[in-house]
């Protein structure tokens, strides 16, 4: 499924180097062309429920509980495949084990406030974003911003078919842009996932 | 009572009672508070003034700077009446809270299309109340910008919108700051029209006098 390009040994080196010195590190056309196939049934899904928590954040989430279509959760699960997770660890030179996959639906309205528990007692992470959203505007709001309490780190505007692997220590928040009238029917969807770093690689 | 900014007679007729069995929380909005004439002048003078973008995860609108420098001769003689022994003391009157006088926050806030604030509760330090003066006139439903005030469940959290206050000019609205006051301004969705309004928040006073 990974786009033959990034499977190549110098690449690879590219990768490694960028993400040692930036934290983070965003793969355009990361799938080949059956991400279209995962985009369609994601959008004919009738399992987003609505999470909303005004002082926290405003979202719909896929009940993969509930979900049955072939092509979804044969794309969660090679998220969580050994394939995918032998990828990450060569790239970001750590030990990972998923601790979570959710697939979430951001829309008109929706919004993601900065929160304090996106910190305390959590240890680092590696966070992980696939993206497969419409084609997105700045001016719709959605805007994922990484900040301490110091500065601002990283905007990512959501971008079909990206990957983005990001670092992220225990002090670093995040929020995600009120999402305005402008976006009309447009969503950002995305699958969210969560990897703990279980040693750093020699 | 003569005043060239306020209406008392206006004021004076919210019963301290209605106020505080209020739901979801205690707050009041009332219609012609203020001199339509004064709010009229007061509207043109901001026209003028400055205002800045603040933009974060909560909230994205225009505002003034705090009037407490003002440049301006009429917003001084506005706040000044505003922060007055006599107009804080029927806010005592009908909130029940003991508050400062000649202190407290006062500015202009400007939402132009796509501009809102989500739910907060308003509670910073020892401000007891809040309070908001529309400005913007001929303000529809449609427009957004609505101010919304949540009910919270029996945790204390904002669960839903139980009250919803469409802007329009002359209007006051306050409430009492508190860890039930969870209010939000939806967006604005006019593309010509900006909602206008003057916000501020009186303070604490201790059995002394001072502020806490």
């Amino acid at each position: 499924m990974i786009n033959k390009a990034y499977l190549g040994d110098e690449l690879q080196k590219e990768m490694q180097d960028f993400f040692n010195e930036n934290v983070f590190l965003q793969l355009n056309e990361f799938l080949d062309k059956e991400h279209n196939t995962f985009r369609k049934a994601l959008l004919t899904s009738t399992n987003f429920k609505k999470v909303y928590n005004p002082l926290l954040e405003s979202k719909s989430v896929l009940n993969l509980k509930e979900e049955f279509s072939i092509d979804i959760l044969r794309f969660v699960e090679y998220f969580k495949s050994k394939e995918f997770i032998a990828f990450l660890e060569d790239v970001v030179e750590f030990s990972l084990q998923v601790r979570d996959v959710s697939i979430v639906s951001y829309e008109q309205k929706d919004f993601k406030l900065l929160s304090d528990l996106d910190t305390g007692a959590q240890e680092d992470y590696l966070e992980i974003i696939y993206d497969l959203s419409d084609t997105w505007n700045e001016s719709y709001g959605g805007i994922q911003t990484y900040t301490t309490k110091e500065e601002e780190i990283l905007h990512l505007e959501p971008q079909h078919n990206t990957l983005t692997i990001l670092y992220k220590p225990e002090e670093v928040m995040k929020y995600l842009k009120y999402i305005n009238s402008r976006s009309k029917d447009k969503k950002i969807l995305r699958v969210e996932m969560k990897f703990d770093i279980v040693e750093v690689e020699n | 009572m003569n005043n060239s900014w306020i209406n008392f007679s206006t004021l004076a007729t919210i019963s301290s009672e209605e106020y505080l069995s209020s739901k979801p929380f205690e707050y009041y909005s009332i219609m012609n508070v203020f001199k339509e004439e004064k709010l009229k002048e007061l509207v043109k003078e901001l026209e003028a003034y400055e205002y800045y973008i603040e933009d974060h995860d909560l909230y994205q609108f225009k505002r003034t700077h705090d009037f407490k420098n003002t440049s301006s001769s009429l917003i001084k003689e506005f706040r000044n009446e505003i922060f007055s022994d006599t107009f804080v003391t029927e806010m005592e009157r009908i909130t029940g809270l003991s508050l400062l006088r000649d202190k407290g926050d006062l500015h202009s806030l400007k939402l132009e299309q796509t501009h809102y604030l989500l739910c907060h509760d308003d509670q910073v330090q020892d401000r007891a109340v809040a309070f908001i003066i529309n400005l913007s006139q001929d303000w529809d439903e449609e427009d957004g910008g609505i101010l919304e005030l949540f009910e919270s469940d029996s945790s204390g959290n904002p669960r839903s919108v139980a009250k919803r206050i469409t802007p329009e000019f002359n209007q006051f609205n306050f409430f009492t700051v508190s860890s039930k006051s969870f209010h939000q301004i939806s967006e604005v969705v006019s593309e010509s029209k900006s909602r206008l309004s003057i916000s501020g928040w009186l303070y604490k006073r201790d059995r002394q006098g001072e502020g806490l």
